[in-house]
């Protein structure tokens, strides 16, 4: 989650993880014209731009803890640059979620499992173990989990495509 | 120029220190903020002054809370560790129970409809006009033309109250409760074919038995803590798992065999089950002859459904009908699970009841870890059933229209026998048709929400507009019938009030009252007694406290079959979850039931033809309706919609529909998609699954007009009702799709 103070003067935090569809961080910032034109078509305005302040100002990102990607894949359509190349939903790479168990209301003694019920990759990238608990698979980073999962701090987390060695 | 590069320097210097010191100070203050939090949340061990025993108000399964209190507010909500059903596990609405209490809609003031707003009175005038208009209206046009209408998550106390006030002192049993659209089909069904109603399994079974036959229910969804007790059995003892679903719901997924069945035909497949059963020669017909009734007349009609018309009918293939009919074959204890998958149909009692069948001839009943297993919807069905708050029951399971069972009441409740009708009263389908025909004058309902939940909620509102006089009791103003209320009165709500409830299990459960309703709200039982008193029947309501009136119910079960003489609240206080009967003090509760294999009379074989549902997909609208729940919320979200966590996950409809239907209507996930019916449209976004029938849609019910517009998918359902039961069809209407 990012904190106030980076959503305030950074304009930009190490949780955002970038549009559907991006190849590599290298790749966006080497091509990005900074149209804006992923935003404006993003149906559930998943989509921002980064702020003054950053040095990645004006590329385009995905804050998961505010609205996450529902992998519609618009936005890939409109990029007039190939920034976000069109690949289907099952071979995007955003990042990859991991559970945080100690705080897990399933792997803890309760059951809640919104995080596998809202996945728009159900049985692919979540799925649930024998004893209900979500596992991760193969996971593209969407974020839907970690927006739904109802714990505060959020029990599932994603981290994104840069950062995943 | 030195001097002021300098300065410059300092000025810079001072600069970065003080950038430094922020940054640092920020990132003091904010981490140690979190870290507790992780902390706190990590030991799951939420701090409370006093702890209060309860049980969750939502679904049937009747997990036991623990409600942690601080200065007089419910500040912590945890699973009760020795309560037999959850061992102290919850769900995820469970474990969010602290948000619904003190919400910004709470109704705090008794209020009165003058010209089109509600303004505030006092309880004294609220209780003198409702008693003077209920007196006047049944003096004018007889104790027919009132109608109270509860719903089924309250106290036993509760609905002995109504049941006293509405059939015992006003002489009309117009007395309805939601049940009706949800489990009306499946307890007729037991009626229809145990000749009484008693669910005869228990949750222990679940470990006993080795096969799960589960028929249109997703307790994944609806019940995750039952849900997970069967998955934990499953994975221990390799326990069999059949699934009976038009959707691969996340229990179908679980399970070894899914049968995705045609909507509605579900009559065929069980007859089907039943005759290769029969002929493949895989149960004993000697002792299925010695336990029912027409076993061949049921083997004789059965003939007829061939495993190819199955598969024709059903859609399911010769191959999964012989492998789930060798499954229960060689089963030795299967449970038998449904849900509203059946029992929300114009012929659900008939799919209960062949459903019913199969347990019957195989032997699965009588015996541990074998008979049907019925998880109501909400928290106390079982209850409202016992206290007998339908229109057709009188406590502990009496029917109005017997003569002596209408003298033992009145002399309980000490009225006239003569006052109370021996007329079944209305159902609440006729409870509106009747308010439509002008018959029906008045009506009271008490936290239920008819013009959400009904089908065809736009006929519904023009109805309740109809109305001479109609008091709302709730907790929360507006809801989607609030609005058309004369007289609002504010009511107390789970923790703000105490009694007693019936799982579905029938266990027997305290609720104690952890906090006071807020403002000048009153808890249920007051309120009734209150108008009760006005109208001349002090006498009949002289409880002091809620004890009294429970220590009263037990009186009218001596001797039935929910005898539970043996229960007092200090004893339920400290054995949870005890099952009727207990009809001793010394009697430890009866977990199975007819494990002497001895049945109020011979089990009755039902035979069903198949009928389709009065809707059917045609060229101008080519596909079913299904609704359903989703995890996150409850009914009509009258108490989910306040809590921002489930929000978060859905907040709106939704519609499921196919990939295949996605491609050739050019829609992707997200699209708004518009779906309408002969009787009214929605707006919702585009879920896209493979998980669905391509002739099916998927829409939760949970949402109404207080969602915002076009987002009922009540305005949709049809008004066509079980031909015994009563229970509406929410899940076949013939609908189509188009891009918003």
């Amino acid at each position: 989650m990012p904190s106030w103070f980076e959503r305030l003067f950074k304009g930009w935090s190490d949780t955002n993880i970038r549009p559907p569809g991006a190849r590599s961080e290298k790749h966006l910032l080497a091509t990005c014209i900074k149209c804006g034109r992923c935003m404006m078509v993003c149906p559930y305005q998943s989509i921002k731009i980064a702020d003054w302040g950053s040095k990645y100002y004006g590329t385009p990102y995905v804050d998961p803890d505010a609205m996450p990607c529902y992998l519609c894949m618009k936005c890939p359509e409109v990029c007039p640059t190939g920034s976000l190349s069109t690949v289907s939903k099952e071979n995007v790479q955003m990042g990859r979620a991991h559970v945080v168990h100690d705080t897990c209301l399933s792997w803890q003694d309760d059951l809640c499992n919104l995080c596998y019920k809202r996945c728009p990759l159900q049985d692919k990238a979540i799925d649930l173990n024998d004893d209900l608990q979500p596992v991760i698979k193969n996971c593209v980073g969407c974020g839907v989990c970690t927006y739904v999962c109802p714990t505060q701090p959020k029990s599932i987390v994603i981290t994104p495509q840069r950062n995943l060695s | 120029m030195a001097e002021n590069k300098d300065n410059m320097q300092l000025n810079r210097r001072d600069f970065l220190k003080l950038s430094a010191t922020g940054l640092s100070l920020t990132l003091v203050g904010f981490n140690p903020v979190l870290g507790t939090f992780q902390e706190a949340y990590a030991k799951n061990a939420p701090q409370a002054d006093q702890w209060f025993m309860s049980v969750c108000p939502y679904c049937g399964t009747g997990c036991g809370v623990n409600v942690g209190v601080s200065n007089d507010t419910v500040v912590a909500v945890k699973g009760m560790p020795d309560h037999p059903v959850n061992k102290g596990e919850l769900c995820i609405l469970g474990k969010n129970l602290v948000g619904i209490l003190n919400t910004p809609d709470r109704l705090l003031l008794p209020q009165k409809k003058v010209g089109h707003q509600f303004k505030p009175i006092a309880w004294e005038e609220a209780t003198d006009t409702v008693a003077t208009q209920l007196k006047e209206t049944i003096d004018k046009n007889g104790a027919d033309s009132f109608a109270m209408y509860v719903s089924a998550s309250e106290y036993i106390e509760e609905y002995y109250v109504y049941n006293k006030f509405v059939k015992g002192c006003l002489g009309t049993n117009n007395l309805e409760s939601s049940a009706r659209l949800c489990w009306a089909s499946g307890v007729v069904g037991l009626v229809k074919a145990f000749g009484s109603d008693s669910p005869p399994c228990c949750f222990d079974d679940i470990e006993v038995a080795d096969l799960f036959f589960v028929a249109g229910y997703n307790p994944s969804s609806s019940k995750p803590i039952f849900f997970k007790r069967l998955m934990k059995a499953k994975k221990a003892n390799k326990t069999k798992m059949i699934v009976i679903d038009p959707r691969r719901t996340d229990t179908a997924k679980k399970a070894d065999i899914h049968l995705q069945i045609k909507p509605g035909t579900d009559v065929i497949l069980f007859n089907a089950i039943t005759r290769e059963l029969i002929n493949k020669g895989l149960i004993d017909e000697k002792e299925a002859k010695s336990i029912t009734q027409d076993f061949d007349k049921l083997k004789e009609h059965v003939q007829s459904f061939t495993p190819k018309f199955a598969e024709e009918k059903t859609g399911i293939s010769e191959r999964q009908l012989s492998e789930v009919v060798q499954l229960i074959g060689q089963s030795k204890g299967a449970l038998f699970m449904w849900g509203q998958g059946l029992n929300q149909s114009r012929i659900g009692t008939r799919k209960v009841t062949s459903l019913l069948n199969i347990p019957f001839i195989t032997g699965n009943i009588g015996k541990a870890g074998a008979g049907p297993l019925a998880v109501t919807g909400q928290s106390t069905a079982m209850s409202l059933r016992e206290v007998g708050a339908l229109p057709n029951l009188l406590p502990g399971f009496r029917k109005v229209n017997d003569s002596q069972a209408r003298q033992d009441i009145a002399k309980i409740w000490d009225v006239d026998p003569q006052k109370m009708s021996p007329k079944p009263g209305r159902t609440i389908p006729d409870i509106l048709n009747a308010i439509e025909a002008g018959e029906i004058k008045a009506l009271w309902i008490i936290h239920s929400n008819p013009a959400a939940t009904f089908p065809d909620t736009s006929w519904v509102r023009k109805t309740l507009n109809k109305l001479d006089f109609l008091v709302v009791q709730d907790c929360y103003h507006p809801t989607e019938t609030s609005q058309f209320a004369h007289i609002l009165l504010p009511a107390a709500q789970w923790a703000e009030k105490d009694g007693s409830m019936t799982n579905s299990e029938r266990g027997m459960n305290l609720i104690e009252q952890a906090v006071q309703p807020p403002g000048k709200a009153k808890t249920d039982i007051d309120i009734v007694m209150a108008v009760a008193r006005k109208m001349g029947f002090e006498k009949q309501f002289s409880f002091q406290k809620t004890e009294d009136i429970f220590e009263e119910f037990k009186r009218c079960t001596t001797g039935r079959p929910n005898d539970i003489n043996g229960l007092t609240y200090a004893r339920m206080g400290k054995e949870k979850g005890l099952q009727w009967p207990v009809p001793t003090a010394e009697h430890k509760g009866t977990k199975r039931r007819f494990m002497d294999q001895k049945f109020p009379g011979k089990l009755n074989l039902a035979m069903n033809q198949h009928a389709d549902p009065l809707e059917m997909p045609d060229k101008e609208f080519p596909l079913w309706l299904l609704t359903g729940l989703v995890n996150e919320q409850y009914h009509s979200r009258t108490r989910t919609s306040k809590i921002p966590s489930l929000n978060r996950a859905v907040s709106e409809p939704f519609v499921e529909i196919h990939s295949e239907n996605a491609k050739a209507l050019d829609v992707m996930a997200g699209d708004l998609l518009k779906v309408t019916s002969r009787r009214g449209q929605l707006t919702a976004r585009a879920v896209i699954t493979d998980n669905i029938l391509k002739d099916a849609v998927f829409i939760p019910y949970h949402f109404s007009f207080l969602a915002g517009k076009d987002k009922s998918v009540n305005d949709l359902t049809i008004r066509s009702f079980d031909e015994s039961a009563k229970q509406p069809e929410y899940k076949a209407a013939a609908v189509k799709i188009e891009k918003a």
